[in-house]
């Protein structure tokens, strides 16, 4: 087989075991690999109702057929399991040179299951895995465990690890790779903390054939120019930040816990001003053309500090702060700690809520100048951190009081930042994400930031558009290419087809490959039917739904259903968003849930 | 009659150019296209050529997107501007 090993290492903690095993090729074609093909192995492997924090929840670590081809963004891997945040699916991306050095193990993804008896250390070679005592790494942080794991080792290796903040089980903690980078999203970090893993090392020497390598140099080589012509201009000049100062104009930078789609203070955390006062670094992912990935020199430490528009959309101004140096310093420690910054500046920013309200007592008082310190207890679950831990949904069911109507979540996780009562398409997105509140999944802001759609109405149109939008970053993900790149291509699915094709040596078309897309979406979505997925889940956060922003733009319970309802039928699904099994059928998901509606 | 347009830039955009946004007149007309306000754009700030503005074709270059006054975005350069719009100069998204 070319583009694959063909197989998966399945690892038992608890067993000290391993082995591997054989996947067949027509799954592998059919869910291609990234978050498609950990979809299906978490379908498989993960027990119906199993703790997310257990031992029986799997952590799936996955590659591509792209990966190891050396072309531009392809050094990717997808971290799946079901989320401690959710309950639902979660999955996760990073780019580094670890999705290289995990293939070359030989197996095109990486099951951990059980859970260790005690702290532990994977090393991962092609002919072995070994399991050692990480008793001496518990508590340092990622870049320090990384470190100390590449003194003991070989100065080369690669490491996925978690800091404190997933030891100490933070639900929305971190899996930390290769010098700072991090599968941020869903809580992977604490489903491996609960393991009592903190760190794996890969590396291997075991390369997979190439079905027609001079074809792929080419593709290579025109793929290079492409990635460097104005399709990426943004990612090159000023990476993701640049987003803010544009959602400002446009009124889509949520501020101050989503109560404002526009920022006041906005001006020292612009990328114009960020470019101006400050030195900025640009960097590269392994094999990447790009180098959307910024690290702005920090004035007050004279540390660098990679930041990205999340990041500094949940550590500014959603938390009402637009103090540099605390947005600089308190994404540094997200960074070290292993913490997801968008989960974090949520719950802080819910928090600060329930201070200004008389809700929790003030512990500490609602001041940007107490972001770290909160932080900080988070991460030791110390005072009012130990609540902030699990997130604002398990927070203000804690709390009640109405809390939960300034929680800003979708099935438990939180909200990036888009503002869904000026983004219409990605409102739609948001709710019926199988993974929670997310932007990636879908891309669905593409659509709103465009002529294609009128972004402020809430209309029948929307559901295809994310329909299509999901689908799309399906194959993006599961392939594995990173968003970023996508502008390149004039024709996503034929030119992906070709280059699946080129690598495997498979007459896939481009067809085919949109049909892999709908079917890793409607997996996705069985697997959060089997957890209990209903309607009501597909949602928006109260205040979402109940409160105008103050330019009026609003967005109704009635508005959002009538979006949701459309959607499921450009799935062809049930009206109760339930997969009937003609679709299942027709989309060849051989494994037919109970749950399922015909 | 004086048509008065704005012209802002943000983000990457706004880069080139110190200015963030840049008020101009074009005189003895009710209303213009994009293309003209871009033509009088190129006239000012001559800089911006080749950086955000195809002066061959008197368009945003492919990087970039525009849009009048946050409501609505353009495709090309056709669409019309009224005294006192705003034409909104940003990064074309893909995602973040
Ligand atoms: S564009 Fe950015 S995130 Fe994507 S691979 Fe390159 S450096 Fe990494």
């Amino acid at each position: 087989m070319n583009g694959y090993h063909g197989k998966v290492l399945v690892i038992d903690l608890g067993e000290k075991s391993w082995r591997h095993v054989a996947i067949p090729e027509n799954i592998l074609r059919s869910y291609i690999g990234g978050t498609g093909l950990s979809a299906w192995l978490l379908y498989q492997l993960c027990p119906e109702g199993a703790d997310p924090l257990g031992p029986d929840n799997p952590l799936i670590f996955s590659t591509s057929p792209l990966v190891d081809t050396k072309l531009t963004t392809s050094s990717k891997f997808a971290v799946t399991s079901k989320s401690p945040l959710t309950g639902y699916i979660g999955d996760s991306m990073s780019s580094s040179k670890i999705a290289v050095s995990m293939k070359r193990t030989g197996c095109d993804a990486v099951v951990l299951k059980g859970q260790a008896s005690n702290w532990t250390y994977l090393v991962v070679s092609d002919h072995n895995v070994d399991f050692r005592s990480a008793e001496d790494l518990v508590g340092l942080n990622s870049s320090d465990t990384e470190s100390k794991l590449r003194q003991m080792l070989e100065p080369g290796v690669s490491v996925a690890c978690i800091g404190p903040a997933g030891e100490s089980l933070v639900r929305y903690s971190t899996i930390s790779n290769d010098g700072g980078r991090q599968a941020g999203r869903t809580g992977t970090g604490a489903v491996m903390g609960s393991k009592n893993l903190k760190a794996i090392v890969f590396e291997g020497n075991k390369k997979v054939g190439i079905s027609d390598n001079k074809s792929l140099d080419a593709i290579r080589v025109d793929l290079i120019e492409k990635s460097l012509g104005s399709a990426t201009t943004k990612y090159r000049e000023t990476g993701t930040i640049a987003n803010a100062s544009v959602f400002d104009r446009l009124g889509s930078l949520p501020s101050n816990n989503f109560k404002n789609a526009s920022f006041k203070d906005l001006s020292q955390i612009t990328a114009e001003n960020i470019y101006q006062e400050t030195t900025v670094r640009s960097v590269h992912c392994a094999n990447c053309t790009i180098g959307c990935e910024k690290l702005i020199t920090d004035p007050g430490t004279g540390s660098e500090v990679r930041l990205e528009y999340q990041s500094l959309f949940a550590l500014g101004p959603l938390v009402g702060s637009g103090d540099r140096s605390i947005l600089l310093e308190s994404a540094k420690y997200c960074d070290e700690v292993g913490l997801d910054t968008v989960s974090a500046g949520a719950t802080i920013a819910w928090y600060f809520e329930c201070i200004d309200k008389g809700f929790l007592k003030d512990e500490f008082v609602h001041s940007s100048n107490k972001i770290l310190d909160i932080l900080r207890a988070i991460v030791s679950r110390k005072g009012i951190g130990d609540l902030l831990a699990e997130g604002t949904k398990f927070a203000s069911a804690t709390v009640k009081r109405g809390s939960s109507d300034f929680a800003m979540h979708v099935k438990g996780l939180e909200m990036p930042g888009y503002e869904p009562r000026t983004l219409k398409t990605m409102a739609l997105a948001l709710a019926v994400s199988t993974r929670g509140a997310c932007h990636n999944r879908s891309s669905a802001y593409e659509y709103d930031f465009s002529s294609v759609t009128d972004r402020f109405k809430a209309d029948t149109e929307k559901g295809d558009l994310v329909a299509k939008g999901e689908d799309y970053s399906a194959v993006m993900d599961s392939m594995i290419w990173c968003k970023f790149v996508r502008k390149v291509f004039s024709d996503f699915y034929v030119e992906s087809a070709e280059i699946l094709a080129t690598v495997t040596g498979w007459d896939i078309d481009a067809e085919e490959l949109e049909a892999c897309g709908e079917r890793i979406n409607n997996l996705k979505k069985m697997f959060n039917m089997r957890e209990g997925w209903v309607r009501m889940d597909d949602t928006l956060p109260h205040r979402v739904l109940n409160e105008s922003l103050e330019d009026g733009n609003s967005l109704s319970k009635e508005e959002l259903n009538l979006m949701i309802d459309a959607y499921y039928r450009a799935r062809n699904w049930n009206k109760d968003g339930t997969i009937p099994f003609k679709t299942l059928k027709r989309l060849n998901i051989d494994q037919v849930p109970d749950v399922v509606v015909s | 009659m004086t048509l008065s347009v704005t012209v802002e830039f943000h983000g990457v955009p706004a880069i080139p150019i110190k200015s963030k946004k840049l008020i101009f007149s074009c005189e003895q007309i009710k209303k213009a296209t994009v293309e003209e306000v871009i033509k009088k754009l190129l006239i000012i700030e001559p800089q911006l050529d080749g950086k955000v503005i195809d002066s061959d074709k008197n368009l945003l270059l492919s990087s970039y997107l525009g849009n009048i006054n946050g409501d609505k975005f353009i495709e090309g350069n056709l669409d019309e501007m009224k005294d006192g719009d705003s034409l909104i100069v940003i990064p074309r998204m893909a995602g973040g």
